[in-house]
This record gives C-alpha cells, structure tokens and sequence, in this order.
C-alpha cells in the first residue's frame, strides 16, 4: 500500500521528497484521473504521496520587486478571480485557508487571469493549482501558455536550496519537465515590469471542461505610445508552447503604427514568422491545417487589439 | 482514521487505503448516496460536495488529505431553507429529468448563490459549466436556478 505524508513545514517536505522521492500532491486533479483504478476503488499510484497543498508558502501570492511571487499550490479558481478576499478565499485547493490580499490579486495580469479561468469549469479550479498544471506540462496547458507571455520563471526548492529557471527551460517536452528527484516546484515568479497589455484567446470545443485546440498568450509594454517589449506565445501547436520571438523584435521596431495598409502588411509579416515556428499536428481534437490557419488569424486579432490599446495611451 | 464534519455531524472513518477517495467515504462508509459517480474523473460534477464551503468533485480528492474538513453534500443542503428551494424550484421548473445530475447540479447552483445573490443567466451557465446533463434539459435547469434566485431573495 502506498504510503501517504502530510509535512507540516517546508523543511521536512523536503527531507521526505528527498528520503522517498515521493510525489508532490496539490490538487490531484490531474494524479487521480492519471492514476485512476476502477469505478469505486482508491487510484493506484506507484510512488508515495508528498501532500503539499497545506503548507502555507504554497498558498501565498504577493508582489516582489514590481513582479509577483505565486505559491505552486495556489487554486486556479483564486487566478481567475472566481473567488478571492471576498468570500474569504478559504478552504480552496489547500484546505489551509490562506486568504489572498484583494490588492495582490488585482494585479494579476489579464492573460493568466483569463486563462486560468478557461481551465476545466469551477470545481476543478478550486483544486487545480498553477504548480499542477506546469507539472503536467501539456503542450495545450491553458496557464502554462500565459506564463510563457509573462516570460515567468520557476523557483524550485530542495534540501540543497533554490534553482531558478526560465518556464522555456522548465518545459522539457509533452509531459515532461527539468524537476530533480528531491526538488519541489515552490513558487512562480512573473518578473517585472508587469504588463500593460496582455491578449488571451482559447479555441476549444465549448465553454467549459475542453481541452485547447490552440491558443494564443500575449503581453506587452507600452511605453510613450510605443512597444517598448512584448511577447507571444501560441499554446497547443506544437510539442511545447511556441514564444515566436521575430514577431516580438517586429512590433518592436515598428509601432506606432496609423495606416491601415503599413498595419496589414505588419500582420502579414508577423504571420510569415509564426507560420514557419509553429507545427501543429493531426490529433482527436483537431487537424493541424485548422490549427495553422485559427493561429494564424489570432496574430491578426492580437495585434489589432494592441493597436487598439495604442490608440487609447496616445 | 480520519475525523470530517459531515453535514453538521462529526464522523470517524476507518479508510481501507491511503488514496481513499471522499466520494466513496461518503457512499460506502456513511451511506450517503447522493453524491454520486459518473464520470469518476471531475469532468461531469454528479459527484459535487462543498469543502468547507467550497464546490469540488469529490471523486478525485483522497479522503485522507482533506482529514478535518467541513464536507456538505446534498443530503445536507437538503435539509436547508436554501436546499427546500432549490428542490421546489428544480420540480416546478422540470429541471430534473432522470434526476443523476440534479444534487450535483444543486450544489454548484447553491454555491453560486452563498456567494453572488443576483447571478446574471451567464453566470449561472458558467457556475455549472461542470455539470453534465445527459438527458440535456439544460435550460430548465437553468430556468429552475433563476426561479431560486428570484424567491430566495432573504435565503442567500
């Protein structure tokens, strides 16, 4: 029979992760159903079980340096603004009941909001934590695309100490991630400054509880009317998510824009970029000429909007 | 063993296995049927319980992590003011057809209504995003959660 551990503080979470190599479990939403049994029995896992939803580090997201600090264990439901301070934010992944600061959460950048809020449906994101889903690493992970736009960083802790690591390098492949076996991912950090605008858009096959056909994250800094740095990542078209960076270093360069004919050959070179980047395939969801062709139409949408939000600085 | 405050009561629970999930606590050890598994892996919301106050599908959480917790499920709610409504207003509206969804649906309608008085019909559509109903009688599901919020003005 498995075993099963509660640690009551960090330091000995790490001692047992190190000693046992045992899984760290937040919400389970993903480890249940991987390690389902039959209807009725209790899943069978194969390695013992760190519960680390309790710890209150894990739970905590705060401002540092003009950036954020987002425990690994922290509900997507809490995110994406489902539920917050108001209701007392109690009792949600963790049952720990750490109460988030209302302030903290209204700087939460709109991308990450918006695509937390579009995981699964709202019992699943009072479980489902930004830590889960990272570890999960699916190509289609609704907050994994968003921290690519934010150029976020993982912050992995073991008994030797902390390593901090760029999502781009954390993401290994489908499934797979660069955790040792005694480190624990701890805390999500999205760098400074945080962005003035940001673009989320999920194509799936309805609302709620639907995995991503393909999905486009975007961010950007406007400074004096113009991009001063901005990013754009494309979720589910390829074996990670795609950040198509000649896109940044093109919008860059060239805003402000006013004409309508400069902004269509901009969105036409922008979608030369990401055509030759992204690499859909063929699956049950969807065929991969679909996914080009809606990725493709969502540079130009993302791009209109950000001109849009020029507009409105000027 | 494991302590859980079950609809108001305290209960200790022997579980045969660490990774025992909630929901078969509820219906193997306490007999509470009313949770009940469709899916089994949090897609469909059948199996929707409130911990400590908050909606979760009790399928995919282990008994033993959530030792200590406030757990109401529908036998519960049930026996409210705000639980009597939801019922009459789900009857009036036809909102039950086979019935398998309905105390999932009722839970996360409840849980909508303990924390947004006045839910728009959107928000009521995206509170129950996670309940699945085969018999599709969606919009009197709906109709009957927007009956509960109109007469239940002094209940939540």
């Amino acid at each position: 029979m498995v075993e099963v551990f509660k640690p009551t503080s960090l330091a000995e979470a790490l001692r047992i992760r190190a000693d046992k190599h045992a899984i760290p479990f937040a919400g389970g939403t993903d480890l249940m159903v991987r390690f389902r049994a039959r209807d009725g029995m209790a899943p069978s896992f194969k390695s013992p079980i760190l519960f680390v939803d309790a710890l209150p580090e894990f739970n905590t997201i705060r401002m540092f340096n003009g950036g954020l600090k987002i425990g690994a264990s922290l509900p997507l439901s809490i995110l994406a603004g489902d539920r917050g301070a108001v209701n007392g934010g109690t009792g949600t992944g963790a049952t720990s009941g750490v109460v988030p600061d209302a302030a903290v959460l209204a700087t939460i950048p709109g991308v990450l909001k918006a695509a937390a809020a579009e995981v699964g449906a709202p019992a699943l994101r009072n479980r489902a934590t930004i830590g889960g889903n990272l570890a999960n690493a699916s190509p289609a992970g609704d907050s994994i695309a968003a921290l690519y736009a934010l150029s976020a960083e993982i912050i992995l802790v073991s008994l030797s100490g902390e390593r901090m690591i760029p999502i781009e390098k954390f993401i290994l492949g489908p499934g797979e991630i660069s955790l040792k076996e005694d480190e624990i991912i701890h805390t999500i950090h999205i760098p400074a400054p945080l962005p003035d605008w940001t673009y989320w858009r999920k194509v799936g096959t309805r609302r709620a509880n639907a995995l991503t056909k393909i999905s486009l994250a975007a961010a950007a800094s406007i400074k004096d009317g113009r991009v001063e740095s901005c990013s754009f990542a494309f979720g589910a078209v390829g074996p990670r998510v795609i950040r198509v960076h000649e896109i940044e270093s093109l919008l860059q360069s060239r805003f402000p824009v006013v004409q309508e004919a400069k902004l269509k050959e901009i969105i036409a070179e922008a979608k030369k970029f990401a055509s030759s980047m992204i690499t859909p395939i063929d699956d049950q969801r969807s065929t991969a000429k679909y996914r080009k062709t809606v990725a493709l139409n969502l540079i130009g949408d993302a791009i209109a909007s950000l001109v849009e939000e020029l507009k409105l600085g000027d | 063993m494991i302590r859980l405050r079950i609809n108001g009561l305290e209960r200790e629970v022997e579980i045969p296995h660490p990774m025992y999930r909630l929901l078969d606590v509820l219906r193997e050890d306490i007999g509470l049927t009313g949770a009940k598994e469709g899916c089994g892996e949090g897609e469909c919301g059948a199996c929707a319980v409130l911990l400590n106050g908050v909606l979760v599908n009790s399928c995919l959480i282990p008994a033993s992590q959530v030792d200590e917790a406030d757990i109401l499920t529908p036998e519960g709610l049930a026996e409210t003011e705000a639980g009597k409504l939801l019922a009459k207003c789900f009857t009036e509206c036809h909102g039950a057809q086979c019935g398998f969804c309905t105390p999932g649906m009722m839970m996360a309608a409840a849980e909508l209504l303990f924390t947004n008085r006045k839910p728009t019909e959107v928000e009521i559509r995206e509170a129950l995003a996670g309940n699945i109903c085969r018999c599709t009688g969606y919009d009197m599901i709906i109709d009957a959660v927007q009956l509960a919020t109109e007469r239940g003005a002094n209940i939540w």
